[in-house]
């Protein structure tokens, strides 16, 4: 019984030390860990509708990330060209992608032949101007920071040089994607889709290179809405693709600068709408709401086969301003989900009809 | 000897083939300019001035290179002179051929005050640039035409290049103040006022989304808000491929 106590005490006493040397050695990891230099590692960019691939590491690292800002005219509409602001060269801008918990070196060039300072506000950023105070680049220059990425989401990044209006209008927008420390949920596509509104002197259709019209800008009458820069850039060739079954991801952004979206896939319905690209998602959603410099993630699964077209349900504006993209599924179809049309004729008119 | 006489300036201009740039004499007087300075909401009144007619021009900084050798880009202490200045030479007394008459770019400001002042003239203040450049070819005051203001809107994009002067004049005489290269005013460090570094809000409105609001008395002049936001960030050292000047003086 004796004994037994003592061992029992010796135990205890034996059992505390453990603890406490597990304390110990516990401090003395978290010292080491935030001591030790994060890994470093080159963010690589994307351009629309492209993604970059998932995160795979399981902690923090110091991301590089190094955008240049172009100016220069390119395609808006068939025989219709403009002269866009960008980051990365490509409208909407180059897609990053982070984690949360990340420290982010942000390098920024604006190249030698653009006309006027550019500036970047990423609405990832917890600080003074989003980075803007910290990035007013003249032609021909670079500036850096640094921030780190506190909140997860999906963020949108605009220049904010004024007049901020014009530089968004031009097309000086994009999404970083900070992704929570757990990750997102595996899927089989991942796509990055922006509508922006652009106005142009020209009526809509009107051929050649088409100036900035500053008056249907402040009128908020935009001549073009469109996904990715351009009518047409999710159309055709262009088409997002996938197989039927597969469950897709979109990111998808609003750079404006004017109107807000009422975003809409024709014959499909969202099985998830992580809305305002916040961490909370509503289930079995038919359109949403993406404001002006807001994103949102919406996943389905693409369970038949068939075109599916990405709108901007204020029709007017897919059908006569060009805000219309298509997800192409390939696969077997599913008559007991979807059987395609199965008559098609004439009825006889109600006896005594007018 | 009278067909000597004439003989030599064709020869000149047969060597150079620059074309003159003249001061035109601009009045000055109550003027509403696109910035606000302090209280008075915008409104001014302009000194009379003398104006370059254009732009300098590349011969003509060749010239001042070649007769003050300190400000050759490889003489010219880093301090009064980015990287840039004048590096699309060829070399350091050689323009690209074919060029001479472009306005001469990559001068920092310190450079063109430095020619301004050995020909006895100055930068001209940004509300003298302004001045003038509120007039087109018939009236003095051409900012409410808003087809002007579309063209001047789009103008000084990428490939804008010609040779300065070749545009029609404004109703004083001046040339080629929209379009070919922004210019420095001799005062652009204080365009941007507000030295109070307590609130930032104040500080520097120009870096933020809504902060242009603050600096500008017309919102809808952004041919001269998109040129001020340019012109607030350069530091007096700075070059661009795009940034040229012309001087100005007194009323004789």
């Amino acid at each position: 019984m004796k004994s037994g106590v003592t061992s029992h005490t010796v135990l205890k006493q034996l059992a505390g030390g453990i603890a406490l040397a597990l304390l110990l050695s516990g401090c003395t990891t978290g010292k080491t860990a935030s001591e030790a230099p994060l890994p470093v590692e080159q963010a690589q960019l994307t351009a629309p509708p492209v993604v970059p691939p998932p995160i795979s590491r399981k902690g923090p690292a110091k991301v590089v990330v190094d955008l240049e800002m172009v100016e220069q005219e390119m395609r808006l509409s068939d025989g219709v060209t403009y002269e866009f602001w960008t980051f990365g060269g490509t409208v909407p801008g180059s897609f990053i992608r982070i984690r949360e918990g990340d420290t982010v070196e942000f390098n920024l060039k604006n190249r030698h032949d653009s006309h006027v300072a550019h500036n970047i506000d990423l609405h990832a950023v917890t600080g003074t101007g989003g980075g803007a105070e910290a990035t007013f680049t003249l032609p021909g220059h670079k500036t850096q920071f640094t921030f780190k990425a506190l909140n997860p989401g999906l963020y949108v990044y605009h220049c904010a040089m004024a007049p901020v209006g014009m530089h968004i209008a031009n097309g000086m927008y994009g999404l970083i994607l900070v992704e929570p420390e757990e990750g997102l949920p595996p899927v089989d596509r991942e796509y990055y889709v922006m509508q922006g509104d652009f106005y142009t002197e020209g009526d809509h259709g009107e051929p050649g290179l088409q100036p900035f019209s500053l008056e249907k800008a402040v009128d908020e009458h935009p001549t073009y809405v469109v996904f990715n820069g351009s009518e047409g850039a999710l159309t055709g060739d262009g088409a997002l693709t996938a197989n039927a079954g597969d469950k897709v991801r979109l990111f998808v952004g609003n750079g404006g600068p004017n109107l807000v979206s009422s975003f809409h896939v024709i014959g499909e319905i969202f099985d998830r709408v992580f809305y305002e690209g916040g961490s909370k998602y509503q289930e079995n959603v038919q359109t949403t709401l993406i404001p002006a410099g807001g994103a949102t993630m919406v996943e389905f699964t693409t369970d038949v086969p068939g075109n599916f077209i990405l709108v901007d349900h204020s029709i007017f504006r897919t059908f006569n301003k060009g805000a219309l993209g298509i997800l192409s599924v390939d696969g077997e179809m599913k008559p007991e989900i979807y059987t395609g049309q199965q008559f098609s004729g004439e009825y006889p008119e109600a006896e005594g009809g007018r | 000897m009278k067909g000597k006489g004439s003989w030599i300036p064709l020869l000149c201009l047969l060597s150079t083939v620059v074309l003159a740039n003249e001061y035109v004499p601009l009045p000055g007087g109550p003027f509403h300019s696109s910035l606000r300075f302090g209280d008075n909401g915008g409104e001014v009144v302009v000194e009379g001035y003398q104006l370059m007619s254009r732009p300098v021009r590349e011969a003509e900084f060749l010239a001042f290179v070649q007769a003050y050798p300190q400000w050759r880009r490889d003489r010219i202490p880093r301090l009064f002179a980015d990287a840039g200045y004048l590096s699309h030479w060829d070399r350091p007394l050689a323009p690209r051929p074919g060029t001479l008459n472009f306005p001469v770019t990559r001068v920092s400001w310190f450079a063109a005050d430095a020619y301004c002042r050995a020909r006895g003239a100055r930068l001209p203040a940004w509300l003298e640039w302004e001045f003038a450049a509120a007039a087109d070819a018939r009236q003095t005051d051409a900012r409410d035409d808003a087809d002007r203001r579309r063209r001047i809107l789009t103008l000084g994009t990428p490939g804008a290049y010609r040779d300065a002067g070749e545009s029609m004049p404004n109703v004083y005489g001046v040339h080629d103040l929209h379009g070919l290269v922004w210019e420095w005013p001799w005062d652009h460090a204080s365009m941007m006022a507000a030295a109070d570094s307590r609130n930032v809000d104040t500080e520097n409105p120009l870096r933020y989304c809504g902060g242009s609001a603050l600096a500008f008395s017309d919102r809808r002049d952004y041919a001269v808000i998109k040129r001020v936001a340019l012109l607030s960030a350069l530091s007096a050292r700075t070059t661009l491929s795009n940034l040229g000047f012309r001087c100005a003086k007194e009323l004789p």
